[in-house]
């Protein structure tokens, strides 16, 4: 059998940390550790890969502004270099570019450089090199779910911020301002406990970084159009409802093929009920869309409605009732007649038409000949009362002074003053 | 299994190009002692090959990292950062003292050939563990070259560094400071775990003799030459000039073991000095053919014979009590009471 050794590599052969467990090491970590194993800064070590592979060195060059870990062809490129370089093979998944087909690059990576203050302290306890995760540089993660705290993003010693690699000679772990261990905590900077979403959030995307995507670009549509399905049954409108999205973004995926956001995949998640590690699996044969939130259990005070019985109304015997109605001799309202048949009067009209309005306009008849003999009683008792003021020696009466002797019902006429007045005009002529 | 080792061009490693060379007797007697006392790791820092130029101390330790690369097939296979073994050779800058960062330099280029950038002492102070500020930090200084070295022997997983002409180390310095040449060469081996083997002539056994303590830690392995008094050496000297005469150009068809001699009383019974003058007779050769006056043009001259063997001799006489080791047996109980 015929065995091959390969070349001694350039630069050390350095193992990769973490990789493919929730804890992956990020490639600019492994980086900073490469220069720091061969004695120089990781600027110099940077440029000098660039020199090697023919490419050009900016003369302001800062070595850490290159995107190391992000999901973009730079990162893809440096991780096939240092690997070449190293001998060291998938240094890819340091980075975040398996996962370029799925996830856009929009606020994905953080600016704030931040690290998890207890993590540093327990590689140091046991005996292995500081190493900065690659969850650690996305932006949806703010906490560590090993230990339930808020990341840091300030040194404990001097209290500046992006001091954790930003430098031309790093050490994983140490401040690059004042050299302090970033591990420590004292006082103030005690480590806040993070918030269960800020948790939440950071587990899901550690299972992600674990394992490798198995979704390739071209089924990332396929992959959308299952959960809107799922999901929504097919309604992208409803499906960005659900997921708290906006609808014209959700359109932007299918229709322009846009990418969505990790956040946006982890709203997903949340509604789904699945990790993203599955998702990006794109395996969701036996994947159940959970239930609809359910109701929380308030304690609600008892139903007004509660032990009212609905009724069958027999509307041909209640048509013939109301014929009755209006063969008798007295006019009823409508009120009286819904109050007699107890059904509100907005069901008669609609399931007994003709005969309710036949009532009514009875009724209106009754009341308008009601009203005319009323006047009529009015202007008989404004009369009797006149005559009976001018045979007791006076000249008249004004209709304040007769509006008090009228009788109960014709005091309630409407504008009964003007009607006395003109009773009172006309006696007068 | 077949190995097949894969090398750049310009690859920097100590892995030397097998095919020119023959594993004599001496050598490989010489190649095994050394082996078995690299196993004694940080017990044994420092194992001290001496003997008569010309006798092929450079060859052995190209054998000796070939040997170890082959060992360690496996490894490398499986890691293609390691390094197990390199040779250097010790420089002589001309300067009144060694020039340990030259050293230095050799040695990481052996470990890190492409890789030409500044180096500093950047590390982590273990008592306050801070980072040391980056603030003044010169490159190339010596504790940066020593920084960048250990750190790459560390990881280079290197097992033992062959120095020829070690006796550099020694000769340019003062004779009080030998030891403390030395303790440098100790210090890194403690550090990074590394095995030192000191290759050099009779002059090598002299001064690390010359301390105690480094005597105490040193095992001094004698790479002797083949001796015209001893029959078996005489046939295997024959058998030497056979295998050269063989890898030669021009040499072939040709009979020179019935100058073996001639050929050991002119080579000292040294095989790297056999191979010189074999490959000063093949070029005598192929421009004049082959003659008698050929051999002679090739041989070494008189006066440097005496003077190489002047010095063989003398380094014999001081190195082979110096390696002999006595073993006083006690006396039976029973004995004692019959004498008395």
């Amino acid at each position: 059998m015929d065995m091959l050794i390969a070349p001694r590599s350039t630069l050390h052969a350095l193992a990769p940390i973490g990789l493919d467990t929730a804890e992956v090491e990020s490639l600019t970590s492994y980086f900073c550790r490469l220069a720091h194993s061969h004695g120089a800064k990781a600027r110099d070590l940077a440029a000098w890969t660039l020199n090697r592979f023919g490419e050009p060195i900016p003369d302001d060059y800062k070595w850490y502004r290159r995107a190391f870990a992000g999901t973009s062809p730079e990162s893809e490129q440096w991780s096939t270099w240092v690997a070449a370089l190293t001998g060291v093979g998938g240094l890819d998944r340091m980075t975040l570019a398996p996962w370029r087909h799925l996830v856009s690059n929009c606020s994905l990576t953080s600016r704030v450089d931040r690290w998890c203050p207890q993590c540093f302290a327990d590689d140091m306890a046991a005996n292995r090199p500081c190493y900065l995760r690659l969850s650690w540089d996305i932006t949806p993660v703010t906490a560590c779910a090993r230990h339930k705290i808020t990341l840091a993003s300030t040194c404990p010693h001097c209290e500046r911020s992006n001091v954790r690699h930003r430098a031309s000679a790093v050490i994983p772990g140490y401040c690059t301002a004042c050299g302090g261990f970033l591990g420590d905590q004292s006082g103030h900077h005690e480590a806040k406990l993070a918030e269960p979403i800020a948790i939440w959030h950071t587990k899901r995307i550690e299972q992600m970084l674990a394992r490798a995507p198995e979704v390739d670009a071209e089924q990332v549509p396929a992959l959308l159009e299952t959960l809107v399905e799922r999901m929504a049954h097919g309604r992208i409108t409803t499906f960005a409802q659900e997921i708290g999205l906006s609808k014209s973004g959700v359109w932007h995926w299918f229709k322009k093929g846009g990418r969505p956001t990790l956040q946006a995949w982890l709203a997903i998640s949340v509604r789904a009920g699945i990790g993203l590690d599955r998702i990006f699996t794109g395996n969701l044969e036996n994947w159940i869309v959970p239930m609809s939130h359910a109701q929380l259990a308030i304690p609600l005070e008892p139903s007004p409605r509660k032990g009212i019985r609905a009724r069958y109304l027999a509307w041909p015997v209640i048509r013939a009732e109301l014929r009755q109605i209006l063969d008798a001799p007295e006019a009823m309202s409508l009120a009286q007649v819904s109050k007699q048949l107890g059904i509100d009067p907005k069901q008669l009209y609609q399931n007994a038409n003709a005969e309710t309005r036949a009532i009514v306009d009875r009724y209106q008849g009754h009341r308008a000949g009601s009203r005319e003999d009323k006047m009529k009683r009015l202007h008989d008792q404004v009369t009797a009362l006149l005559h009976e003021r001018w045979n007791a020696g006076y000249a008249g009466m004004s209709a304040r002074d007769i509006w008090p002797l009228l009788t109960h019902d014709l005091k309630a006429i409407r504008h009964s003053f003007r009607h006395i007045e003109v009773a009172i005009a006309a006696n007068d002529s | 299994m077949t190995l097949t080792t894969q090398t750049t061009e310009h690859s920097p490693y100590g892995a030397p190009q097998p095919g020119e060379r023959i594993l004599h007797h001496h050598m490989a007697d010489a190649l095994g002692e050394s082996a078995l006392m690299l196993e004694a790791g940080l017990n044994a820092n420092l194992l001290v090959v001496c003997g008569p130029t010309g006798v092929g101390k450079s060859t052995l330790g190209d054998f000796m990292v070939e040997r170890e690369h082959e060992d360690q097939a496996q490894n490398l296979i499986a890691n293609p950062g390691i390094v197990p073994a390199i040779r250097v050779e010790a420089p002589s800058s001309g300067a009144r003292d060694f020039s340990w960062p030259l050293f230095l330099y050799r040695i990481a280029d052996q470990l890190e050939g492409y890789l030409d950038i500044p180096r500093y002492a950047h590390k982590v102070d273990p008592v306050s563990n801070m980072a040391m500020s980056r603030i003044g930090l010169r490159s190339h200084s010596m504790d940066a070259l020593r920084t960048s070295v250990e750190r790459s022997l560390k990881h280079r997983s290197t097992r033992f560094i062959v120095v020829d002409e070690a006796a550099h180390i020694i000769r340019q310095c003062h004779p009080l400071r030998i030891a403390q040449q030395l303790d440098t060469l100790k210090s890194l081996s403690n550090e990074c775990g590394v095995q030192w083997i000191l290759l050099g002539s009779y002059d090598l056994f002299d001064m690390v003799m010359l301390s105690a303590q480094i005597a105490r830690r040193s095992h001094i392995i004698h790479f002797s030459r083949y001796r015209e008094d001893i029959d078996a050496d005489v046939r295997m000297f024959q058998a030497c000039i056979v295998k050269i005469q063989k890898s030669m150009p021009g040499l072939e068809g040709l009979d020179l073991v019935q100058y073996t001699s001639l050929l050991m009383k002119n080579t000292v019974g040294c095989i790297g000095t056999l191979r010189t003058v074999l490959v000063r007779l093949s070029l005598q050769i192929k421009r004049y053919g082959w003659s008698e006056q050929a051999l002679r043009a090739a041989l070494l001259t008189e006066a440097q014979v005496s003077q190489i063997l002047n010095e063989i001799v003398n380094g014999e006489e001081r190195i082979v009590p110096g390696i002999q080791r006595s073993l006083e047996l006690p006396t039976s109980h029973t004995a004692k009471k019959r004498i008395a």
